[in-house]
């Protein structure tokens, strides 16, 4: 089993989040919003069995989504951001973001 | 008075500057390694008329500390001016700056880059104003500087030009070689290693032109163009504050800086705090953090936490001392930078920066995470110069002092601008107004502005057909005062294939912008002052608009603040912007219910607009699926679409009350642009219903309305021509806006663009 840290970074703003991890909710929050001096808003983690892990971010506020899927061999932070269009983008790293 | 002051000023300036600062002014990059003789100019240059103010009466108040005002007890700057002058030094901008105060209260600030024209004279344009810029119509600057070793004999004298007035002439004295003053003071826990300083070569890895030198966090600074003084109260922070756990909160910090600052107030001041401890609650992942987001003085306070990432070199480094050192000191860097109000390198286009700003995602500067650009924080530090980038320096020096002052501005609001690539003598003119006397909304009214583009050359002007129906190329900035700018996101985003007109000089297009609410939520609702502006950017240069000032009042009823809880909301500002829906339910039954208990108010009005236009037709509906979490498409979850018939009766009876009972307010609050579109659907449907005399005395109203709020004749006469087309039983005028949205295609040549104008 790995620890996998799901962030959200840039572009939230007063927005209602949920995350799905193959298919199960593991993150439901409103009024998510990143502090810019930091650029983070809001954080999970989940444990996961070794394989690809299938990873949803919904905004249903504004209707979007977007998935991605996570290789997992180890422990693993996925960074999401809202792009322009708030789609959400996600970044993966195989160590723990720094904020400042 | 004036005297008095200026011979002690002068006298105190006379004395030498330190060693360090003069270090600082020699003009070469490389002053640490190869000192020269050459005296710089840059700094900040006065001019003040001084007036005493009677103290006031009463009882004995603290005495609010202000570096700025630091010898000048009773007096008060009458008439005001100050240059800076950035063309030499570290880093030159090759710019100048300046702010005029005029009778306590009337201030424009400008800025200009500049050319050198020959020894200590330069040129230039002045691309940026804020203001009271009506009264300061110049367009170009010339400024001539005495450099000198004693500062006390330094001067600078600016000629203002241009703008169609006579020139004016200011000499300033020198007054520092810092555009602004500020005054660090460094606290920390028993547990955290401050680091404050570094030497420069400690780390192999590092620019080969860097020079060696023990680099200080006041050099750092200095370099940025700050007057830097160091706090000498010094104080060790206990950990108790925390609560017990070691682990610092921002309410923990905000409580600790209230405390141990010395120069702690509730005020803008140049001054900061920065606190060294071990480790945030948010854990290892947390090196620092402008905590000081809290309450109406923000920005005064930051922390650097030493037992967090910034403090674990990577495996393998060779220098790990050196590293975590410099790790913690660019980490020190980096969050004061944010009590200046700057934001992080990849952020510089979004919150609210006034003027459109591009991302510096590989930026070698202290604002940016050496982890995040290419190649990591090994290749950021090999070209890492301890500096922040031009625009950053741009914003630090230049910026209105408010925007930049710790304490002033809100965190991230104006947190950064570029240089508009505005034309001194712009090629086209944006006007945004709201066709009233005095620019009040009422509670709930929408507010819709008339957009003017015009062309105020004596060259004819190609311009995008759709040039202001392409909200992409804009801008739109609201500001709530007291609250921090918002960047307006409207609903919809129109894909227009580029055709060009000629716009002849003096000749305008209009169109029409529903601002009340976006994707953002609802940008104007609250009661209170706000400020709009726009900037329409164009292939070669920025339109900046006027600032638009209009008041929201208060509510006037009960009913108001009761309907006001479900009409701020997503579903009516939609309704609002598409001009009406067949699904939007709740937020219909909202529309129904405000024009049923407020039927004196505005909201009534737009409500009746939204409700009848959207019955004056036939839709076709979706049908959603049930909810799933299952992504499908529409077809195979089972939606469908099916057509929702008009209502004409219904439609009919909304639109005849908005735009016929009382029909000079209706042009004012659905702005003129609006009203003749909706006056020219609605005479379009009635015609269509065979009720053309009906038809032609909507237009009747339109022309009487519109003529009597002093609209150009050409526009009228075009609105007489339908009216008499609909009397006459000819073929019915072509309709003006698309019938379904508020803001539709209309070019300069079609609809009603150049048409319309005047009123208000």
């Amino acid at each position: 089993m790995h620890q996998l840290g799901i962030e959200l970074q840039e572009g939230f703003d007063d927005d209602t989040v949920i995350v799905l991890v193959n298919g199960a909710e593991v993150f439901h929050e409103e009024h998510v919003k990143t502090r810019m001096q930091i650029g983070r808003a809001a954080s999970t983690s989940v444990t996961l069995a070794e394989g690809v892990a299938q990873l949803e971010v919904r905004l249903p506020r504004t209707g979007s989504s977007a998935s991605f899927k996570v290789p997992l061999k180890g422990p693993a932070w996925l960074g999401v951001r809202l792009d322009a269009a708030r789609v959400p983008q996600f970044q993966l790293s195989l160590t723990p973001f720094g904020y400042a | 008075m004036f005297e008095q002051e200026t011979r002690s000023a002068q006298g105190a300036r006379a004395r030498a500057e330190p060693l360090d600062r003069l270090e600082e002014n020699l003009d070469s990059t490389m002053a640490a390694i190869e000192p020269q003789l050459r005296v710089t100019v840059s700094g900040l240059y006065r001019w003040v008329q001084l007036t005493r103010v009677p103290k006031p009466l009463g009882r004995p108040g603290p005495v609010e500390p202000d570096i700025q005002t630091e010898g000048q007890v009773g007096l008060f700057p009458f008439m005001g001016e100050e240059l800076s002058l950035d063309v030499d030094g570290r880093y030159p901008l090759m710019v100048a700056s300046g702010t005029i105060t005029r009778f306590l209260a009337a201030r424009v600030h400008w800025i200009a880059n500049l050319v050198a024209v020959a020894p200590n004279h330069w040129q230039g344009a002045i691309w940026y104003k804020e203001g009271d810029a009506a009264s300061f119509p110049y367009t170009n600057v010339d400024i001539q500087a005495v450099a000198s070793l004693f500062p006390g004999q330094r001067s600078a004298t600016v000629i203002f030009s241009g703008g169609g007035t006579p020139q004016r002439q200011r000499a300033l004295r020198f007054a520092a070689s810092g555009h602004h003053p500020v005054e660090f003071e460094f606290d920390a826990t028993a547990d955290a290693t401050p680091v404050t300083a570094i030497q420069t070569h400690a780390h192999p890895n590092r620019p080969a032109s860097l020079p060696n030198e023990l680099l200080t966090m006041q050099k750092v600074y200095t370099r940025a163009g700050f007057d830097v003084k160091t706090s000498p109260n010094v104080s060790v922070i206990p950990a108790a504050l925390t609560g017990g756990d070691g682990l610092w909160s921002d309410t923990e910090m905000h409580d600790a800086m209230q405390v141990y600052w010395s120069r702690f107030a509730n005020v803008s001041q140049w001054a900061l705090w920065t606190l060294f401890a071990r480790q945030h609650e948010m854990g290892n992942s947390l090196g620092g953090i402008m905590f000081d987001d809290i309450g109406p003085n923000q920005r005064q306070g930051t922390a650097i936490f030493t037992g967090s990432f910034i403090s674990q070199a990577p495996a393998g480094d060779v220098a790990p001392q050196a590293w975590v050192e410099r790790m913690i000191f660019w980490t020190a860097c980096h969050e004061m930078g944010h009590c200046f109000n700057l934001a992080h390198s990849w952020q510089k286009s979004l919150g609210t920066p006034w003027i459109a700003l591009a991302n510096e995602p590989e930026a070698r500067s202290a604002m940016n995470y050496p982890y995040r650009v290419a190649g990591g924080q090994t290749a950021f530090f090999a070209d890492f110069e301890y500096r922040f980038s031009d625009a950053e320096l741009l914003f630090m020096r230049h910026a209105p002092a408010t925007y930049v002052q710790p304490g002033n501005a809100d965190w991230f609001d104006h947190h950064g601008f570029e240089q508009a690539n505005a034309s001194p003598e712009p090629s086209l003119k944006l006007e945004l107004r709201v066709n009233r006397a005095r620019a009040e909304f009422e509670f709930l009214e929408s507010v819709v502005l008339d957009l003017k583009l015009s062309n105020p050359t004596e060259q004819p002007q190609l311009v995008d057909q759709q040039v202001l129906n392409m909200l992409d190329h804009m801008t739109v900035v609201i500001k709530q005062e007291g609250k921090p700018a918002r960047t307006f996101h409207p609903y919809e985003r129109r894909c227009w294939q580029s055709l060009n007109t000629v716009l002849q000089p003096a000749q305008a297009m209009y169109e029409s912008l529903f601002v009340s609410a976006g994707r953002n939520g609802w940008d104007i609702a609250a009661p209170g002052m706000y400020t709009i502006q726009i900037a329409l950017h164009q292939e070669h240069e920025d339109i900046i608009s006027n600032a638009l000032r209009l008041r929201v009042a208060p509510p006037r009823s009960y009913d108001e603040e009761y309907i006001a809880q479900d009409y701020f909301s997503d579903d009516v500002g939609r309704i609002l912007q598409f001009d009406g829906s067949r699904f939007l339910q709740g937020g219909l039954d909202t529309l129904r219910e405000a024009c049923a208990r407020l039927p004196e108010r505005r909201v009534a009005v737009h409500s009746q607009i939204a409700l009848g236009s959207a019955q004056l037709r036939d839709f076709r509906v979706l049908t959603p699926p049930a909810p799933s979490t299952t992504l499908r498409s529409a077809q195979e979850a089972g939606a469908a679409i099916h057509l929702a018939h008009a209502d004409f009766t219904d439609a009919k009876q909304l639109m005849m009350t908005a735009l016929t009972v009382a029909p000079a307010v209706a042009a004012e609050t659905l702005a003129h642009i609006d009203y003749h579109t909706y006056c020219d659907r609605f005479s379009a449907a009635l015609a269509h219903h065979d009720m053309r005399a009906e038809a032609a005395e909507v237009q009747a109203t339109l022309y009487k309305t519109l003529a009597g709020r002093k609209v150009a004749d050409h526009a009228l006469q075009d609105i007489k021509a339908n009216e008499a087309r609909y009397r006459t039983d000819e073929a019915a005028p072509a309709k003006g806006k698309s019938a379904t949205a508020r803001h539709a295609p209309r070019g300069v040549n079609g609809g009603k663009a150049g048409t319309v104008d005047g009123g208000g």
